[in-house]
């Protein structure tokens, strides 16, 4: 029962101690908003109010390429080329791997760490090669994500590596509430680092762990930064956004292959346009017996496993 | 009510005072720039690279040490093994699991001289097999080697052919892989996929594979995943272990 | 205008006003939130990484309690079915309370999806036409409509209605009634959107699962009404003491109340406040007259007394009349009625005893009309329906309200408990590889079982409070509350860590990395209760002495 009148007013002893406790409580609220005090530089006006990839006209593009690369000198000391590369018609690129000849040793990993500016701490990388038992099974639970032998490969075992499978029918896609991801024409999933909240839900429907996500601000050594950078691909993420492997659209949008197809000590991995009929990876799908992950989801990947015969 | 602004006062203190603690990230080690580098054992500097990039080629001058008329004896053991002739030591440096003297994180330096070729460490010299082909099928030098003619190759039908020609050779027994490489699904492929903006780079057989001892030898693997978050403690079984490097 | 000013300024007054234990609670609560906005903070400048979410388990306990949160907000609309889909009238004040604390939920579920983003200050680009919004591909899009618009509605239903008894206005039926069927569609679809988000991901097999939506909605509709039971019970003891204790006007021992015949004056009076009196004839104004007295009351004089069988009702003229009812030993207000409003008509008209006291509270003149007059004013179809209205505002939290509620409870655990035997049958009696995240659940797999004892908890937590609330046992308060509770705990544990964490262990690439929430997440999730309880109660402290009568126009100083 109140114990006041509920006529609207107050009398002045009430008004003095519910002044005094509400000033005790904002000076407790504003306290507890101290830590914001090391938030440094968070977000410029213009990033604030940067508009989809989508509807940048050129020389907004141009703007926000410039102000990035403003961006990136300031955080890591080194400015650096951010372009944004096109896609070009007529072509739809294609990954074959040779389960073959994957020896695991995840040089492909740490060539694409270090192709697309990935956070060394903590530590993101696109690759997660499993190391399979040669045991007549393909039952991915068995696999070891955290093999460190002396050698491979290791006798008993093949190894999969597995990256993002850019498929015709993203899972991914779908669920993004702000369409900061979408497939591009020729076949890259992309991600609008700009655009994306961080709600995860990607993260949650991707059947193939290909979406990282960003837990705090990335830390790359300034003299390890690839400053060939492009703006849907390489370039340094911020804090609270998903990224993922893009097939180096720095590298495949200029005609060149992905990094981890170049290093790939025994040349397992091949890259190339399936609309092309005389690159390799028509003649893979053609005559190879290839295997899709997870074929029964429908998620259409554009990523084959192949064997050598 | 005094409780209360008292509660407010502490807590307002305590904010002030205690600072705020990020989440713990464990740093992994760092990777060594060169570790991505070539290892010795898949592409190499073969003869026929060699001989077309117009390098030094003096060490492969046949005639200097035989004679045009006495071609060379080949020897075996009582294994049937080859036995190589230490002069050619350098043919099979990388036929053997480099682990087995060097220890892992260990980086192997190698020297190699002005035309690239590597420089043989004395440990290595006397390190003598021959290894291609299993149960000694293919360990006579002359399988490959011509006897008449020897800076040139032949087939198994007599065919000569010159070391810049290698591929070919290859190609006599190693059908179905020479069929895969002429369509780019064998072999490391790099430079353009897409041939109106740039080459491809591609490698010939022996780029990668030392045809004495053409199966690679293992790798050491880079350093695997780090979990976000320092891992719970307790043993965990196989197959699965977070392997906390 | 001015007046809904007013209005908020009086609402915002009682709520600060209490006593003790209000402060107490409201202050702790506030503390709570104020931890939790500092760890907030920490986490904002240092990124998740400070929660123990990885991209292993990208979701944790944070979209585990939205989960549980948002089945909460729809089971509010349990109330509202029995009492306008089947008219069981005296559950009709405590619709209110079911959709206030339908907003307490939504306020804090939205809280929980705001602390889980990684990028908040991005929160515009959902804003459809401002930003991009992914509607109709993204079910996140969907859920964001469907939670925002339930908001609104029941923000909407609740601001009329109380505003509405504030100036003792009937409110208008179109106003709001199609809102509150609305409503109960709604209500439905914010918890299967939510089960759709899981339900869509293929690439999960432990979600999707057709079963998951209508599990949703049982474990939903178990929870919801069994804390609504327990928070009408909080409500009930806070507004009432022990009999005997002195709380409002204290009855004076009964005395004779000057009494005098009443005359066409009188309901020339009253229909100042009473405009439904307008439209009775003078005629039958005479005709009613008939053995119709006005008594003329001082403070603390008792009007009608609980329990004694009477067939008069009562109209008041002028002053404060005040309704208290006895029950369990506690008594308490649950009304306090003014000039045009009636009392004592529900046992004129039902021949019954009479369910409460009135006493005055400021000196009053008191219309007194026996059964029969009543029922020829009724004969007025516009008097008819003023009546009836009234009859149905009755702040009476009565034991048969709550047992009401727990047969809602109790059917939807059977039916919750009978869909986890199905979801049990079919994914261990074969051996295909989906069972994975359910072996790791019950059984624990590879070695790793940190949610196994939660699990079993919950499910004997559950089956418990089943076999509780089908005994006749639970119609008694102690045991309906135990069952309460333990339903409340067991379908947290089992909504939230045993169907988000599951849904990440094994990995899609057959990894096993486990979650335990960190000491900060566990503040904030901690300030985002708080803060919802907080917001519950203010609630509460405002719309109870307005729906009791207390806070209204008529006694605006």
């Amino acid at each position: 029962m109140p114990s006041e009148p509920t006529d609207g007013g107050m009398s002045r002893r009430s008004f003095l101690r519910t002044s005094t406790v509400l000033s005790a409580g904002v000076a407790a609220v504003a306290a507890g908003l101290a830590p914001l005090r090391k938030l440094g530089e968070f977000s410029s006006v213009d990033e604030f109010l940067q508009k989809h990839y989508k509807e940048l006209t050129p020389n907004e593009m141009k703007a926000v390429l410039a102000r990035i690369e403003g961006e990136v000198q300031r955080q890591y000391g080194i400015r650096p080329h951010v372009r944004d590369y096109r896609p070009m018609n007529g072509v739809e690129f294609v990954y074959a791997l040779n389960l073959t000849r994957c020896v695991g040793c995840r040089k492909c990993v740490h060539a694409c760490v270090a192709e697309n500016n990935q956070s060394r701490n903590p530590e993101i990388q696109y690759i997660r090669v499993l190391k399979m038992p040669n045991d007549g099974t393909f039952d991915m639970e068995k696999g070891d994500h955290n093999y460190a032998s002396k050698s491979v490969p290791e006798p008993g075992f093949f190894y999969m590596p597995v990256q993002c499978h850019q498929c015709k029918n993203p899972p991914c896609v779908k669920v993004c509430p702000v369409k900061a991801t979408w497939q591009e024409p020729d076949g890259i999933t992309v991600i609008d680092y700009n655009w994306c909240i961080g709600c995860r839900y990607c993260e949650a429907a991707c059947p193939y762990f290909a979406r990282r996500f960003n837990f705090t601000t990335p830390s790359i050594p300034t003299e390890q930064i690839n400053t060939n950078m492009s703006y849907l691909g390489n370039r340094p993420r911020y804090k609270g956004v998903m990224e993922k492997c893009h097939f180096c659209v720095q590298r495949t949008r200029a005609g060149r292959y992905p990094a981890c197809v170049e290093v790939c000590p025994t040349g397992s991995r091949k890259f190339g346009n399936i609309l092309d009929p005389d690159s390799e990876v028509s003649y893979i799908l053609k005559n190879k017996r290839v295997l899709i992950l997870k074929e029964e989801l429908g998620t259409l990947p554009r990523f084959f496993y192949y064997f050598d015969v | 009510m005094a409780l209360l602004i008292g509660a407010f006062a502490v807590l307002a203190l305590v904010f002030a005072w205690v600072p705020a603690r990020p989440g713990v990230v464990k740093l992994p080690p760092i990777v060594p720039p060169d570790a991505l580098s070539i290892v010795p054992g898949t592409v190499r500097i073969s003869a026929g690279q060699l001989i077309r990039s117009g390098g030094d080629v003096s060490g492969m001058a046949c005639y200097a040490c035989h004679h045009q008329d006495s071609p060379p004896v080949v020897k075996f053991d009582a294994d049937r093994r080859v036995i190589l002739p230490k002069e050619h030591a350098d043919l099979i440096i990388s036929m053997r699991n480099c682990a087995e003297c060097h220890p892992a994180n260990d980086p192997v330096k190698l020297d190699y001289d002005a035309s690239g070729a590597p420089i043989v460490p004395e440990a290595h010299q006397g390190l003598l097999a021959m290894a291609h082909g299993r149960n000694f099928r293919n360990e006579n030098c002359y399988n490959c080697h011509d006897r008449d003619q020897l800076d040139q190759l032949h087939t198994a039908d007599g065919t000569k052919l010159k070391f810049e020609q290698a591929t070919l050779l290859c190609a006599g027994c190693h059908g179905t892989t020479y069929r895969d490489w002429e369509a780019g699904a064998h072999g490391r492929t790099g430079g353009y996929w897409n041939r109106s903006l740039g080459p491809i780079d591609r490698q010939e057989c022996t780029s990668c594979h030392d045809p004495h001892a053409p199966a690679f030898t293992g790798l050491i693997p880079m350093p695997g995943p780090h979990p976000l978050h320092p891992l719970p403690a307790g043993p965990k079984p196989e197959g699965n272990s977070p392997h906390a490097l | 205008m001015k007046s809904y000013l007013k209005f908020l300024r009086r609402c915002a007054a009682v709520s600060l006003d209490g006593d003790w234990r209000y402060y107490a609670w409201i202050g702790f609560l506030t503390v709570l939130c104020v931890i939790g906005l500092n760890a907030y903070a920490k986490q904002f400048v240092a990124g998740l990484v400070t929660t123990g979410m990885s991209d292993q388990v990208s979701w944790g306990v944070y979209i585990a309690n939205f989960t549980f949160l948002v089945g909460m907000a729809a089971a509010a609309v349990m109330l509202v079915i029995p009492v306008y889909v089947y008219k069981k009238e005296d559950l009709h004040d405590l619709v209110i309370f079911g959709e206030l604390f339908a907003v307490s939920a939504i306020l804090m579920c939205l809280a929980f999806v705001t602390v889980d983003l990684g990028r908040p200050d991005r929160f515009w680009h959902l804003i459809p036409g401002i930003g991009v919004f992914h509607f109709p591909g993204s079910m996140l899009s969907w859920d964001v409509l469907v939670l925002n618009g339930y908001l609104l509605l029941n923000v909407y239903i609740c601001g009329y209605l109380l505003y509405c008894r504030y100036q003792n206005r009937k409110p208008a039926k179109w106003f709001y009634i199609p809102f509150v069927f609305t409503a109960i569609v709604w209500a439905i679809s914010i918890h299967t959107v939510t089960a759709f988000l899981y339900v869509g991901l293929g690439g999960r097999s432990f979600w999707n699962s057709s079963i998951v939506g209508p599990r949703f909605l049982a474990s939903a509709f178990t929870a919801g009404p069994a804390f609504i039971i327990l928070a009408l019970q909080v409500v009930r003891r806070a507004t009432s003491t022990s009999t005997g204790a002195g709380d409002g006007p204290a009855a004076k021992p009964s005395m004779a109340i000057a009494c005098r015949e009443a005359s066409l004056a009188d309901l020339e009076l009253l229909a100042r406040s009473l405009p439904e009196l307008e439209s009775v004839s003078n005629d039958e104004r005479r005709a009613c007259l008939a053995g119709a007295t006005v008594l003329d009351a001082h403070p603390g004089d008792v009007l009608l007394r609980q329990g004694v069988m009477e067939d008069d009702a009562f109209f008041v003229l002028k002053g404060r009349v005040v309704v208290r009812r006895e029950e369990a030993g506690r008594s308490r207000v649950t009304r306090s009625i003014g000039p045009g409003e009636q009392f004592g008509e529900v046992s004129a008209l039902a021949g019954t005893a009479r369910a409460a006291s009135a006493i005055a509270e400021e000196p009053a003149e008191v219309l007194c009309l026996p059964a029969e007059s009543l029922r020829r004013l009724m004969r007025n179809p516009r008097m008819a329906e003023i009546v009836h209205w009234r009859m149905t505002e009755r702040l009476m939290i009565t034991d048969s309200s709550l047992l009401i509620l727990r047969g809602i409870v109790q059917v939807s655990m059977l039916i919750n408990m009978f869909l986890l035997a199905n979801e049990v049958f079919s994914e261990f009696y074969n051996s295909n590889r989906h069972v994975s995240s359910w072996r790791y659940l019950f059984l624990g797999l590879n070695g790793y079982h940190a949610l196994v004892p939660w699990i079993w908890t919950a499910v004997a937590l559950n089956v418990t409070a089943m076999m509780i609330l089908m005994l006749p046992l639970s119609r008694r308060l102690p045991w309906l509350n135990a069952a309460c509770v333990m339903c409340i705990v067991g379908i947290w544990i089992e909504k939230g860590m045993g169907l988000v964490i599951p849904g990440f262990v094994p990995t899609p690439l057959g990894e096993m990395v486990e979650y335990l929430p960190t000491q900060n997440e566990t503040l904030i999730c901690l300030g985002i209760w708080a803060f919802g309880l907080l917001s519950f109660t203010v609630f509460l402290r405002m719309a109870v002495p307005i729906l009791q009568g207390e806070l209204s126009r008529a006694n605006e100083a």
